[in-house]
C-alpha cells in the first residue's frame, strides 16, 4: 500500500474538494473506513470485527460481500511505473502489497484509540540499517560520517506469490527498478526515485544516460568555484536555436534553467572533462577575430590575459557579470551523461539469499526510531513500497517506439491479460470506461499472517463508472452503490444524516498577486497603472482587509476562513500528533503577519482569536494610503490613473464567476476612504483556459485563485511550492536573493542567528544543501528535534506570508454518505488509517441480505 | 344504358348567351395579391392563429416581466438559494407559498423548530408537525419547512460601527427585531460542517460526528423548550458604559455636595475647553468624538432594574459617599415603590461575570463577587504579587489617567532606564519578579535589565544592573501594596531607610518617584503593584477621579448595543432581558469591527428596502430561485430577450444567405452547383461541436456570443441553401418554368418569380424553426460545458435550463418553468411555421373554403 | 450509365474534401499550444522527453507527412496519450471496442422510431385539422422541445427507479445480445427514439399534407381509385421524396451516437470521444475521430443525392 505520495495538483476551482467525487478518489488508499458503533440497531453489530485482538469474528462461507463503488472517469493504466493521475491509482492499489504498513492501536478492550497509530511489518520480514558499511565508499554517495538512514538490507517473506501462484523473489524487485528507470523508456514516474523523498543512488544518471544536458552558469553561479575555471572552454557552437534538441526556444532555457538545474557542477567534476563554453549566443554578439581569439580558450585563460578579456568583454556585455562575486552571470554549457550499467545504481539483490536485496540511497531516511528498532512513520510513508512487475507478462506487453529515436511504451496493466496481482485482491474483468471487478486474491501472503486475520472482508469489489452525478445518486439510493459524495444543493437535507461522514481537507485556497514586476509594466496602458501591485502595502491591505468569513459564507458552502498557508490537518511532528497549527510560533506567525499587537491582548490565544472576528478595515485603509503616495512618490502612478487588476480563472462558470463579483466588491470596499477610491477596477478573464497556472506565472494577468494539496506530514517540504521557481505563483520574487535572519533555536546566543537567502533556508531545512549555500546545516527530520524545525517552518510561513503575494482565504472540507450496508472501522478520521479503509470495512449485510432490503433506506433520516 | 350522343336533335340545344362576355359572376371583390392571399388562407387555420396568439405572451412576457418585479438577473444571495415558487406569505394556504412537505429525523425538527423559537419567524410553517415511525424504527417529524426562513440566524463578521447602529435605528423605527443575543463562543458546536451555524443559539454535544441538540423538552403542547447559550452579563448599570479603552468616554468630575458627592459625567471634548489654560489634556488622537452633554449620575432600582442612569441637574443625582472600610462608593437609595429595595448600594464591578459596572446591595457585596471601583486602576485579573510561587511576568497596574490615551500602564521605561509612562503595554516593559534572599530582584523586558536604585540624594531609579546579582532587592509592604528598598551604607546616613516605589499624581502626568515612607504625603499614592481586590485609596483629594473601564475577562470587550449614545437608555421592549441580575450581549468586538447574530429574513428585508432601496420589500420569487439565488421569473425574461434577439437576427442571415445560395447552386447546376456544393460540403462535414470548441480555443476572452453566433452563422445557412437547391431542383424542369422560358424571361426573373415563391414555404417554415431549434442546441452546449452565456447580468434560456438540470429530482422547480417555457415557444412556432407554410403554398390557392 | 458517370465524379470529388478538411483539423489542432501540467515533483525533462518522442515539437508540416506516412505503412493511427480514460492504448482499438455499443443503440431507437414515425405522420396527414391531428401535433412539439438531458434523465427515474423496471445504467460486458443487456438497453432507446419518432411525424405529415393537395391526386381520385389506394400509390411515394434520404441520413447518424444520452446511461459508446478528444488534446485521437465524422457525413450526402434520382427520375441531381 502506497502511503499519502506528495500530490500537489494546482487547481482553478475553490469547489474542487465538494463536486461529487466518490470514497475511492480522494486519497491514494482506500479512504472509506469507520465504523459508526453507537447507533447501528442493525444485525451485524460492527464490534465484534473490529478488534483484531479478540477472536476472529468466524466469515460463514456461502456468504459473499460485494463491495460496490462508482468512479466518474474510469482509470486507463495501473501501470506502476507510467501512471499519470489519481484515477489510475484506483486499482492500482489493490494488485501491490505493502512493504510496512500502518495499524490501528488499540485499547485494552480492544476499542480503537482515535488519532493513534502504530507501524508493523508487511511483505518485509527483515529489515537492517546497513550505513556504515557504505559510508564514505566511493561509488555511492553516503556521506563518511553518517551512521543511518542511507543504506537498508530488507528480506522479503518467503511465501509472497503473485495471484497465479509463481514466487517473487528480490530479484524481481531489482528487475522492475531497472524497467522503472530504463533511459529507453523514460516512464512517466522515473522521477519519484531522484527527485521526492526516496533518492535512489544513480538513479537519475541512469535515467538520462546518453542524452545531452543543457545547463547554463545560472546554475553554476549559485555553485560556481574558481578551480572550475580551467575546465570551461570557449567554444562558439552555432546559435543555440538550431542544433538545439529542444527547440522551444530561449523561454525553455529559461524556464528549465530556472526550473531544476541542480548539481551538474559534481557530474562535470566526476566525469572529469571540459565543458564547452557554448557561445552560440556569443555568435551574434562577437566580432569575427574575436571569435577566432577566444576559440577553445579555457575561462582561467581569458581572464589573465588582457585582450581575450576585452574580447570576451564583447560576449560579456550581453551576459552581465554579477558585481558581487564578478563571477560570469550566464553562459551555456551542455554536458552528455555517460552510459551507465544499472549495477551502479542504489538497488541490488544480494547473491547468496534469493530473498534479499540492498538499497542505497542519496538521502536519509530514518526507517528506525531512536532505539533502532521500531519502525518509524518513514517505513509506511517513504517504504510503503517499491513498484513491482511480473517479468514474462511485462516483456510481453512492451512496445518499440512510433517514430525512430522515439521511445518503447508498455502497456503492462492496462487490461485483464495484461495485469498481475501480489496484493489482497486481484483483477477479474475490465471494460474500459465502464466497469472494473477485482475479487479476493487467495495467494497474498497477508491472508496468513496474523496482523491480517478477521480482516479484508470483502470478497469482490464492482466499480462503475458513472458520469452523471444525479444518475449515480439515484443508484446509491437504490442500494447499487455502496457510497457518494454529498453534493452541495443536497448537502442540507442529509448534514444530520447518520450515515453522512465529514473531513477536513488538507487543501487551502489562496488568492495569488502578480510578483512580476516587469510584466505588470509592460500590461500598462495609458491612464491605467497595475504598478501599485508590486508594493507590499497594496499587497498587505488586501490581505488584511479582506473579510473571509462573509466570503466563506457568500462564495463556498463547506469551506471555512483559512489564515495560512497550513491548517488544521498538516503535521509538523507527526509521530506524536504534532498539528502545526496549534503551535504558539505558528499562531504567534499570523498575528504578526495579520497585524494583531499580542500585546494588546491577555494571551496570544486571545489575540489568535481574535484573527478570526473579520477584517481590519481601518488598518487596511491606511495600507493603501501609504503604497498610494509611495507610489506617486516614485511616479509610478499619476493623480489621475485607474488601476485595474485582471482576475483569470480556467472556465466561466456560476462559482467562479460568484468568486469574482465579491474579491472585486472587497478590493473597492478597502479603497474606500483612500485616494483610490473609485479609481480601481478587477476584470474577469477566463481565456486562459487550462494553461491559466502556467500563463500566471508567466506574468500574463494580475489575480488568480488556487492553492496546492499534499504533503500534510511534511509541511517543511511543502513549502516547495510557494519557494521553488519551478511551482510558485511568484515567479517575480526571486527567493534565491529575499534572505532571513533568524535564530532557530531561540536562545539568543549570537552564534546561532543565521541569515541566508530563503531558498537557503530551505535546502537547510530538507537536507539538500548546495555547496554553495552560507551555512551546510542539515536541518532535515530526523537530524534535528522538532522544535527547531518547527521555528523555522513557522518563519519560512511568516516570511512566505509578509510578502503578499499568496493571501489564503479558504480551508475546504467534504463530506459523503454511506450505505447500510458497510460501516467503517471507526467514524474519527485518522490522518494514517483514514476511517480504516477496505482493510477494516465491516459489513451489516451480505449481498444476499442486502438485495432484499437495498431500496428502503431513507438517508435523510 | 350507355350514353348514346348521335341522334340528339338540334332543338334540344339551347343557346345560353349570345351576346353578353361570357362571365360567370360580377367580380366586384379586387384580386388578391399573394401576400393577402397568404393572410387570408393564414387566418383560416385556426391552429396557427392560437400560436402566433400565446408567441406574443410569450414576447410580452419577455418584454415586461421585468418591469413587474423589483429583482433584477444581477440580485444574487448568498442564503436564499434554491427558493421554492411563492405567490403569497398567507399562513393558513399551504399552496404555491415557497413550502414543501418534509419528514425529517429528531435532530432536524428540533434545529427548524429553534428557529422558529427564538425569533418567531418560522421556518416550520405555524410551527406545525406530525409525528411518525420509520423503517428503522425512529420517530420522524412531518412539517412543512419555509424555504425562505429556513436560513434562520447567521453570523455577520466585521461589522462596522455605523452598520450597527443603522441596524438599530431601524429596529426602533420598524419595531422589527434583527440582532439577536450572541452565543457565548465557548459553548458553540465544534463540528466542522456546524462551525458556521447560527442557529444553534441553544446547547449542544458533538456525538459521533454529528451536532446532537441536548437539555432540551418537548412538552405535551408539543411547544419545544430550549437551554440557550446566550453570552451573560452583569446588569448594564452605567447605561452609557461601553469600550472605554477607545480614546473617547465620559470622564468624571466629583462635586462635593452635602455628606457626600456627586458624580458628574462629562465629554471629553467639553473638559478641554474648560481646562484650555492649565496644558490641558492632549485630544490630538480623539478619532471619534461622542458629542454627549454633561450629565449626572442617579442611582435607581426601578423595576428591580438596579442601574445608574443619567439625570440632568445635579441637585437630582445622587448624593455617593465613600465607604472607608470596603474603599467603595455608594449611595443611599430610599423611597422606592417597593421599599424591600431601598438600602445603599455599592457601584462596582461584576468582575467574575464579565465586566459590566455594576450596582450591588452593601448587604450582598462579597470581596470575592465583585470589585469596587476604586480610585485608581481596576482589576486587570492578575495574579497577586502576594502568592509569588515562581517567577511570574505581570504588569504593574493600569492607572486611568486622564482618557485622552488608551490604556496605559506605568512601567519601567526599558528605553532610557528611567520610570515613566509607558503609553501602551509593550511586552518590553513586561516585569519579571524573582525571588532572591528575603525580597526580590526585578527585572523587565528586552533587552533583559535590572533595576538598581541608587539613592544618591535626588533618589533616583537605575536600570543599569545587567544580572540578578548586582540588582537591588525589593520587598513589598503588605500594609499598602508597595515595593521598597532598604537602602543601607549610603555616604549621607541620613539617607539610609527603606524607599518607596511611589506614584506622584499631579495634574494629568503621573510620575512615578522614590519616596521614603515618612515623606508620603496627601498626594503621594504608595504606587500599588497591583490593583487587588483589597486595594485601599488612602484618601479622595477633591481632583479627578477616573472611572475604570471594566477589565477585558475574555479579550472581547463588552460593547451594549443598548442604550450606547445620547445616554437614553435602549429599552426596546424586544430585547430578551436575562433572568435576575444578567443582561445577554448583542455584539461581541473584535478592535475596530463587531460580531453581531442577525435573523437573515428580516435582515434581507432591511438591507434591501432600508439600505438599497430597491423596492424590494419582502422576498418572493414567483418562479423560485435558482442556485445562485437569482430570480427564475426575471432572469428567463432576460433569457428569452437574449434568446429571441440571437435567433432572430441568426434566422435572418442564415435564411438570406442560404436562400441566394441555393438558388444560384439550384437553378444553374452542373459546374456552378458541384463547386457551390463542395464548399457547404467542407463546412458542413465537420460537426457543429467541433467548430464550436475549436473556434471558443482559437478566440480565447472574446464573449461567448460572438462565438455562438458565428458557430451558427458558419453552418447554420447550409440546411436552408441545400432546402432551397432541391426545391429548384424539383420546380426547375416543372412545364411552367420552361414555358416562362420560352416566353424569354431572364434567369433573374424565372428564379425569383417563379421558382422562387414555390420555396418560400419551405423556406419560411425552416427559417420560423430555426428560432426553437437554435435555442435548442444552445441548451445542449451550455448542458455540456462548452459555452456558457451566463454573464453579470445576461443569460440565455440554455444556460438556465442546463443550470437546471442538476437539481431535477432535489429542486425541481428550477428546470420546470424554463421547459415549459422552451416547450411552448416550440409548439407555438411550429404550428405558426405550418401555418406559413400552408399561406405560402401557391398551389393551394384556392381550396381553403 | 449517366449516374455511374455521376456517381464517379461524386466520389472523386468527396476525397478531395476530404483531404482538405482533414489538414484544416490537423493544423486548427496543432495549432493550440502544448498543455504541460506542471505538479511538484515532477521532472520537466520526462515530460519533454515523452513529447519529443512523439515529434510534438516538430514543425506541423513534418509532423502531418510522418501521420501520414504512419498510417499508410505500418497502419498505426497512434496511441491516446492524455485521452482521459484510454491512456497509452491504440487509437483504433479504443474506437472499435467503443463502436458496438452506440450502434446497437442507434439501430434499436431507428427500428423503433422510423416505422412509428411515419405511420403517426400519415395518420396525422390524412386527419389533417381534425383533433386527431391536432393531438399527434402537439405531443410531438412537446417531445421536440424539451431537452433530451431532461426526458432521458425522466425515464431513468421514472421507468429505472420509482417502477424499477430496468436497471439503471447499460449493463457492462460485451455480451451485446443477451437478454439482460437487452433489457438494460430499453430505456436508453426509448429516449432515444422520442426525438427521431417526433422529427419522423412531423416531416412525414408535412410532406404528405403538401402533395395530398397536388393535382394528380385529384386526377388519381377521378381515376376511380379508392382514397387508401390513391395514398399509397401516389401520395406516399411522392412524399417519399424527402423522407427516404432522411431515414438514410438517420442510418448514417447511427455512427455518431447522442453524446447526452451515453453520459446519463453511462453507455461505454463513442459519443462523447470526439469532444473528450478535443477537450485532453488528444492529437492522434482527434484527428482519427474527424477523419471517421467526416467521411461519413460526406458518404451520407452523396448517397441522400442519389437516391434523389432513383425515387424521382425526373430529379437529375447536377443536371442542367
Amino acid at each position: 500500500m502506497t502511503g499519502k505520495k506528495l500530490l500537489l495538483v494546482s487547481s482553478a476551482l475553490m469547489l474542487l474538494a465538494s463536486c461529487g467525487g466518490n470514497p475511492e478518489s480522494s486519497t491514494s488508499s482506500v479512504a472509506p473506513a469507520s465504523t459508526d458503533s453507537s447507533n447501528s440497531s442493525t444485525s451485524a453489530s460492527s464490534d465484534s470485527s473490529e478488534a483484531t485482538s479478540s477472536s476472529s469474528s468466524t466469515i460463514v462461507e456461502n456468504k459473499t460481500y460485494t463491495y460496490n463503488i462508482y468512479t466518474t472517469v474510469s482509470p486507463s493504466n495501473w501501470n506502476e511505473l507510467t501512471y499519470q493521475d489519481n484515477n489510475d491509482t484506483q486499482i492500482m492499489n489493490y494488485l501491490a502489497g505493502g512493504f510496512f504498513s500502518y495499524n490501528y492501536k488499540f485499547d485494552e478492550k480492544g476499542k480503537i484509540i482515535p488519532g493513534q497509530y502504530d507501524v508493523q511489518y508487511g511483505a518485509i520480514a527483515k529489515a537492517e540499517d546497513v550505513t556504515l558499511t557504505y559510508a564514505g565508499e566511493d561509488g555511492w554517495a553516503v556521506p563518511l560520517d553518517a551512521e543511518s538512514g542511507y543504506a537498508y538490507e530488507f528480506t522479503i517473506r518467503d511465501d509472497i506469490k503473485w495471484d497465479d501462484g509463481t514466487a517473487v523473489k528480490a530479484e524481481d524487485f531489482v528487475y522492475t527498478m531497472k524497467q522503472q528507470l530504463d533511459p529507453l523508456f523514460k516512464n512517466y514516474r522515473a522521477d519519484s526515485f531522484y527527485n521526492n523523498s526516496l533518492v535512489i543512488h544513480n538513479a537519475y544518471d541512469y535515467v538520462m544516460q546518453g542524452t545531452v544536458g543543457f545547463f547554463g552558469s545560472r546554475t553554476l553561479y549559485g555553485k560556481y568555484s574558481a578551480d572550475l575555471d580551467d575546465k570551461l572552454v570557449f567554444h562558439v557552437g552555432a546559435p543555440l536555436e538550431e542544433n538545439d534538441p529542444y527547440d522551444g526556444g530561449t523561454s525553455y532555457i529559461y524556464d528549465w534553467l530556472a526550473g531544476n538545474g541542480d548539481d551538474y557542477v559534481a557530474a562535470i567534476a566526476k566525469a572529469g572533462f571540459a565543458a564547452t563554453v557554448n557561445a552560440a549566443y556569443g555568435a551574434n554578439y562577437l566580432s569575427t577575430e574575436a571569435e577566432q581569439a577566444l576559440e577553445g580558450k579555457t575561462y582561467a585563460e581569458i581572464k589573465a590575459d588582457a585582450t581575450l578579456t576585452a574580447y570576451f568583454q564583447e560576449f560579456y556585455d550581453f551576459w552581465i557579470e554579477d558585481p558581487e562575486t564578478g563571477i560570469l552571470d550566464f553562459f551555456v554549457t551542455s554536458y552528455t551523461f555517460p552510459e551507465m550499467d544499472f549495477s551502479k545504481v542504489g538497488l541490488f539483490a544480494d547473491t547468496v539469499n534469493p530473498l534479499k536485496f540492498t538499497l542505497v540511497l542519496d538521502n536519509s531516511i530514518q526507517l528506525f526510531k531512536e532505539d533502532g528498532k521500531t519502525l518509524s512513520y518513514h517505513a509506511a510513508y517513504d517504504f510503503g513500497s517499491l513498484p513491482l512487475v511480473k517479468k514474462d507478462l511485462y516483456e510481453a506487453n512492451k512496445h518499440e517506439p512510433a517514430i525512430e529515436g522515439g521511445l518503447w511504451t508498455s502497456t503492462y496493466n492496462s487490461s485483464v491479460a495484461s495485469s498481475a496481482s501480489w496484493g489482497p485482491y486481484k483483477l477479474t474483468s475490465f471494460q474500459a470506461g465502464k466497469e472494473y471487478v477485482l475479487e479476493r486474491n487467495e495467494n497474498w501472503y497477508g491472508y496468513n499472517m496474523p496482523e491480517y486475520r478477521g480482516q479484508y472482508m470483502t470478497d469482490r469489489i464492482v466499480c462503475q463508472t458513472i458520469p452523471e452525478y444525479e444518475t449515480a445518486f439515484l443508484a446509491f439510493r437504490s442500494g447499487d452503490i455502496d457510497g457518494i459524495g454529498l453534493d452541495v444543493s443536497v448537502a442540507a437535507d442529509y448534514k444530520n444524516s447518520k450515515r453522512a461522514v465529514f473531513t477536513a481537507d488538507d487543501y487551502v485556497t489562496s488568492m495569488q498577486l502578480q510578483s512580476d514586476a516587469a510584466a505588470l509594466k509592460g500590461r500598462e496602458s495609458e491612464g491605467i497603472d497595475k504598478e501599485i501591485l508590486t508594493y507590499i502595502d497594496f499587497r498587505k491591505a488586501i490581505s488584511v482587509g479582506f473579510n473571509r468569513a462573509e466570503y466563506t459564507n457568500k462564495c463556498t458552502t463547506s469551506s471555512l476562513p483559512g489564515y495560512g498557508l497550513f491548517n488544521s490537518m498538516h503535521y509538523y511532528d507527526v509521530e506524536n500528533g504534532g498539528v502545526y497549527r496549534n503551535e504558539d510560533v505558528a499562531k504567534k506567525t499570523l498575528c504578526d503577519v495579520y497585524g494583531v499587537d499580542v500585546n494588546a491582548f491577555d494571551s496570544l490565544d486571545e489575540a489568535y482569536a481574535s484573527l478570526d472576528g473579520g477584517n481590519n478595515l481601518t488598518l487596511a485603509r491606511s495600507l493603501v494610503t501609504s503604497a498610494y503616495n509611495q507610489a506617486l512618490a516614485d511616479e509610478k502612478i499619476s493623480a489621475t490613473d485607474k488601476v485595474e487588476l485582471v482576475l483569470g480563472a480556467a472556465v466561466d462558470n456560476v462559482s467562479t464567476r460568484r468568486t469574482y463579483d465579491y474579491i472585486n466588491g472587497a478590493i473597492k470596499e478597502i479603497c474606500v476612504g483612500t485616494p483610490l477610491e473609485g479609481r480601481i477596477e478587477v476584470v474577469f478573464d477566463t481565456s486562459w483556459g487550462t494553461k491559466w497556472a502556467n500563463d500566471f506565472r508567466a506574468g500574463a494577468y494580475d489575480i488568480c485563485t488556487g492553492g496546492w494539496t499534499g504533503a500534510a506530514w511534511n509541511p517543511g517540504y511543502f513549502l516547495m511550492a510557494y519557494l521553488d521557481k519551478a511551482y510558485a505563483y511568484a515567479q517575480g520574487w526571486d527567493t534565491e536573493k529575499a534572505t532571513l535572519t533568524f535564530n532557530p533555536y531561540g536562545d539568543g546566543n549570537a552564534d546561532h542567528e543565521y541569515t541566508m537567502s530563503l531558498m537557503a533556508w530551505w535546502r537547510c531545512l530538507n537536507g539538500k544543501v548546495k555547496s554553495s549555500d552560507p551555512y551546510q546545516e542539515n536541518w532535515s527530520d530526523g537530524f534535528v528535534d522538532n522544535e527547531i524545525r518547527l521555528n523555522i517552518i513557522a518563519a519560512l510561513e511568516g516570511e512566505i506570508l509578509k510578502h503578499y503575494y499568496s493571501v489564503p482565504i479558504a480551508n475546504a472540507f467534504t463530506a459523503e454518505l454511506i450505505s447500510y450496508k458497510i460501516e467503517y472501522a471507526s467514524r474519527d478520521y485518522n490522518t494514517f488509517m483514514t476511517y480504516g479503509g477496505i482493510r477494516y470495512m465491516t459489513y451489516n449485510y451480505d449481498d444476499a441480505a442486502w438485495a432484499a432490503v437495498k431500496g428502503t433506506f431513507d438517508y435523510k433520516l | 344504358m350507355a350514353n348514346n350522343f348521335e341522334q340528339l336533335p338540334q332543338e334540344q340545344f339551347v343557346l345560353v348567351n349570345e351576346n353578353r362576355p361570357l362571365k360567370d359572376k360580377e367580380l366586384v371583390t379586387k384580386p388578391r395579391g399573394f401576400f393577402a392571399d397568404a393572410m387570408y388562407r393564414f387566418s383560416r387555420n385556426k391552429g396557427s392563429i392560437v400560436a402566433a396568439g400565446i408567441i406574443g405572451v410569450l414576447f410580452l412576457y419577455a418584454i415586461i416581466a421585468p418591469l413587474c418585479t423589483p429583482y433584477k438577473v444581477s440580485t444574487t444571495d448568498a442564503y436564499l438559494k434554491y427558493c421554492l415558487p411563492k405567490i403569497h406569505d398567507n399562513p393558513n394556504f399551504d399552496f404555491y407559498d415557497g413550502c414543501d412537505t418534509k419528514t425529517t429525523s429528531e435532530i432536524n425538527f428540533i434545529e427548524n423548530y429553534a428557529i422558529g423559537a427564538e425569533t418567531g419567524v418560522n421556518a416550520i410553517k405555524r410551527q406545525a408537525y406530525t409525528t411518525g415511525i420509520s423503517s428503522i424504527g425512529e420517530t420522524t417529524y412531518t412539517y412543512r419547512l419555509d424555504s425562505y426562513r429556513k436560513t434562520g440566524n447567521v453570523f455577520m463578521k466585521g461589522v462596522s460601527r455605523d452598520t450597527l447602529e443603522s441596524i438599530q435605528a431601524y429596529q426602533d423605527e420598524m419595531g422589527i427585531q434583527i440582532i439577536y443575543p450572541i452565543t457565548d463562543p465557548a459553548q458553540r458546536p465544534t463540528a466542522a460542517q456546524d462551525l458556521k451555524n447560527a442557529n444553534f443559539w441553544y446547547k449542544t454535544e458533538y456525538i459521533d460526528g454529528r451536532t446532537t441538540p441536548v437539555e432540551y423538552t418537548i412538552n405535551e403542547d408539543g411547544t419545544v423548550t430550549y437551554q440557550n447559550i446566550y453570552k451573560e452579563y452583569a446588569r448594564p448599570s452605567l447605561s452609557s458604559v461601553q469600550n472605554f479603552n477607545t480614546t473617547s468616554g465620559p470622564n468624571a468630575k466629583l462635586t462635593p455636595v452635602s455628606g457626600g458627592f456627586t458624580i458628574a459625567l462629562t465629554s471629553a471634548v467639553e473638559e478641554e475647553e474648560e481646562e484650555e489654560v492649565e496644558g490641558g489634556t492632549d485630544t490630538s488622537d480623539i478619532d471619534d468624538v461622542l458629542e454627549y452633554e454633561t450629565n449626572y449620575l442617579s442611582m435607581s432600582t426601578e423595576d428591580n432594574l438596579n442601574f445608574i442612569s443619567f439625570v440632568k441637574s445635579a441637585d437630582e443625582a445622587s448624593v455617593f459617599n465613600y465607604d472607608a472600610t470596603n474603599g467603595g462608593i455608594y449611595a443611599e437609595i430610599n423611597g422606592h415603590d417597593d421599599p424591600t429595595l431601598d438600602g445603599e448600594y455599592l457601584l462596582g464591578i461584576g468582575a467574575e461575570r464579565g465586566s459590566a459596572i455594576g450596582l450591588i446591595k452593601s448587604s450582598e457585596y462579597s470581596a470575592s463577587d465583585y470589585v469596587l471601583l476604586n480610585a485608581f486602576g481596576g482589576d486587570q485579573g492578575k495574579t497577586k504579587i502576594t502568592d509569588f510561587s515562581a517567577e511570574k511576568n505581570c504588569y504593574l497596574a493600569s492607572v486611568r489617567t486622564n482618557y485622552t490615551t488608551t490604556k496605559n500602564y506605568v512601567n519601567l521605561n526599558s528605553m532610557d532606564g528611567s520610570i515613566g509612562l509607558v503609553n501602551s503595554s509593550s511586552a518590553s516593559a513586561k516585569l519579571t519578579f524573582t525571588a532572591k534572599d528575603d525580597g526580590y530582584t526585578i527585572k523587565f523586558g528586552k533587552p533583559a535589565k535590572y533595576v538598581k536604585l541608587v539613592a544618591n540624594g535626588n533618589n533616583t531609579i537605575e536600570s543599569s544592573a545587567t544580572s540578578a546579582d548586582d540588582a537591588s532587592i525589593w520587598h513589598y509592604d503588605a500594609e499598602n501594596g508597595s515595593m521598597y528598598v532598604n537602602v543601607t551604607g549610603h555616604t549621607d546616613a541620613s539617607f539610609d531607610g527603606a524607599y518607596y516605589w511611589a506614584l506622584k499624581l499631579d495634574g494629568d502626568e503621573p510620575a512615578a518617584v522614590i519616596a521614603r515612607k515618612a515623606d508620603f504625603t496627601a498626594n503621594l499614592v504608595p504606587f500599588v503593584v497591583y490593583a487587588t481586590a483589597d486595594t485601599k485609596a488612602t484618601d479622595l483629594s477633591e481632583g479627578q477621579l477616573y472611572l475604570m473601564a471594566e477589565s477585558q475577562k475574555d479579550n472581547s470587550t463588552m460593547y451594549y448595543a443598548n442604550g450606547y449614545f445620547n445616554g437614553d437608555n435602549y429599552h426596546s421592549k424586544m430585547r430578551v432581558e436575562g433572568e435576575g441580575n444578567y443582561k445577554y450581549a448583542y455584539a461581541i468586538s473584535h478592535g475596530s469591527s463587531f460580531e453581531i447574530r442577525v435573523n437573515y429574513y428580516e435582515y434581507y428585508r432591511y438591507y434591501h428596502s432600508y439600505v438599497l432601496k430597491d423596492g424590494i420589500n419582502y422576498p418572493m420569487f414567483i418562479f423560485g430561485a435558482n442556485d445562485s439565488g437569482q430570480d427564475i421569473f426575471v432572469c428567463l425574461a432576460s433569457g428569452a430577450r437574449f434568446s429571441f434577439i440571437l435567433a432572430i437576427v441568426v434566422s435572418v442571415v442564415n435564411m438570406l444567405v442560404g436562400a441566394i445560395y441555393g438558388a444560384i447552386e439550384g437553378y444553374y447546376g452542373g459546374r456552378a452547383d458541384l463547386i457551390m456544393e463542395r464548399i457547404s460540403e467542407i463546412l458542413s462535414a465537420v460537426p457543429f461541436m467541433i467548430v464550436i470548441t475549436l473556434l471558443k480555443y482559437h478566440m480565447g476572452g472574446t464573449s461567448q456570443a460572438i462565438i455562438l453566433f458565428i458557430a451558427f452563422f458558419l453552418t447554420g445557412w447550409i440546411g436552408e441553401a441545400s432546402l432551397v437547391r432541391m426545391q429548384f431542383y424539383r420546380f426547375k424542369n416543372q412545364e411552367y418554368v420552361l414555358a416562362s422560358r420560352t416566353l424569354g424571361a431572364r434567369d433573374w426573373r424565372i428564379m425569383f418569380k417563379h421558382i422562387f415563391p414555390n420555396a418560400l414555404g419551405t423556406i419560411v417554415t425552416s427559417s420560423v424553426l430555426v428560432i426553437p431549434s437554435m435555442i435548442f442546441s444552445e441548451t445542449s452546449l451550455s448542458y455540456l460545458g462548452i459555452i456558457n452565456l451566463n454573464t453579470g447580468d445576461m443569460t440565455s434560456v440554455g444556460t438556465l435550463l442546463a443550470g437546471g438540470q442538476p437539481y431535477l429530482t432535489t429542486y425541481p422547480h428550477i428546470i420546470i418553468f424554463p421547459a415549459i417555457f422552451i416547450s411552448l415557444l416550440m409548439l407555438t412556432f411550429n404550428l405558426f411555421g405550418n401555418g406559413l407554410r400552408d399561406a405560402f403554398n401557391p398551389s393551394l390557392r384556392g381550396t381553403e373554403d | 450509365m449517366y449516374m455511374f458517370k455521376y456517381i464517379m465524379k461524386r466520389l472523386g470529388l468527396l476525397l478531395m474534401t476530404f483531404v482538405i478538411i482533414e489538414i484544416i483539423c490537423f493544423v486548427l489542432i496543432k495549432a493550440l499550444p502544448i498543455v504541460i501540467d506542471i505538479q511538484v515533483g515532477k521532472d520537466r525533462d520526462i515530460i519533454d522527453a515523452q513529447l519529443r518522442a512523439r515529434g510534438y515539437y516538430d514543425p506541423i508540416p513534418v509532423q502531418f507527412w510522418n501521420y501520414i506516412v504512419r498510417i499508410f505503412t505500418k497502419g498505426d493511427f497512434g496511441i491516446c496519450l492524455n485521452l482521459p480514460e484510454h491512456r497509452n492504448h491504440p487509437v483504433l482499438e479504443v474506437f472499435s471496442s467503443k463502436l458496438p455499443p452506440t450502434i446497437l443503440i442507434n439501430i434499436y431507437s431507428s427500428l423503433v422510431s422510423v416505422p412509428i414515425g411515419i405511420m403517426l405522420g400519415i395518420f396525422a396527414a390524412l386527419r389533417k385539422n381534425k383533433w386527431q391531428d391536432q393531438v399527434i401535433s402537439t405531443s410531438v412539439m412537446v417531445f421536440i422541445s424539451v431537452p433530451s438531458f431532461v426526458y432521458a434523465f425522466l425515464v431513468q427515474f421514472i421507468f429505472c427507479f420509482l417502477l424499477g423496471w430496468f436497471p439503471l445504467l447499460m449493463k457492462s460486458g460485451y455480451d451485446y445480445f443477451s437478454w439482460p443487456m437487452f433489457q438494460s438497453m430499453i430505456p436508453a432507446v426509448i429516449s432515444m427514439s422520442f426525438g427521431s419518432i417526433a422529427g419522423y411525424t412531423r416531416y412525414t405529415r408535412a410532406e404528405l399534407t403538401e402533395v395530398l393537395t397536388n393535382d394528380y391526386m385529384l386526377l388519381a381520385r377521378t381515376k376511380g381509385l379508392t382514397k387508401a389506394q390513391a395514398t399509397t400509390r401516389h401520395a406516399l411515394r411522392n412524399a417519399m421524396v424527402p423522407i427516404f434520404p432522411s431515414i438514410i441520413g438517420e442510418f448514417i447518424g447511427v455512427l455518431s451516437g447522442s453524446l447526452i444520452i451515453e453520459k446519463i446511461f453511462s453507455i461505454p459508446g463513442i459519443g462523447g470521444l470526439y469532444l473528450t478528444s478535443i477537450n485532453s488534446m488528444d492529437y492522434d485521437s482527434f484527428m482519427f475521430l474527424s477523419g471517421f465524422y467526416i467521411l461519413v457525413g460526406l458518404l451520407a450526402s452523396l448517397v441522400i443525392d442519389i437516391s434523389y434520382g432513383i425515387i424521382d427520375p425526373r430529379i437529375r441531381m447536377g443536371a442542367k
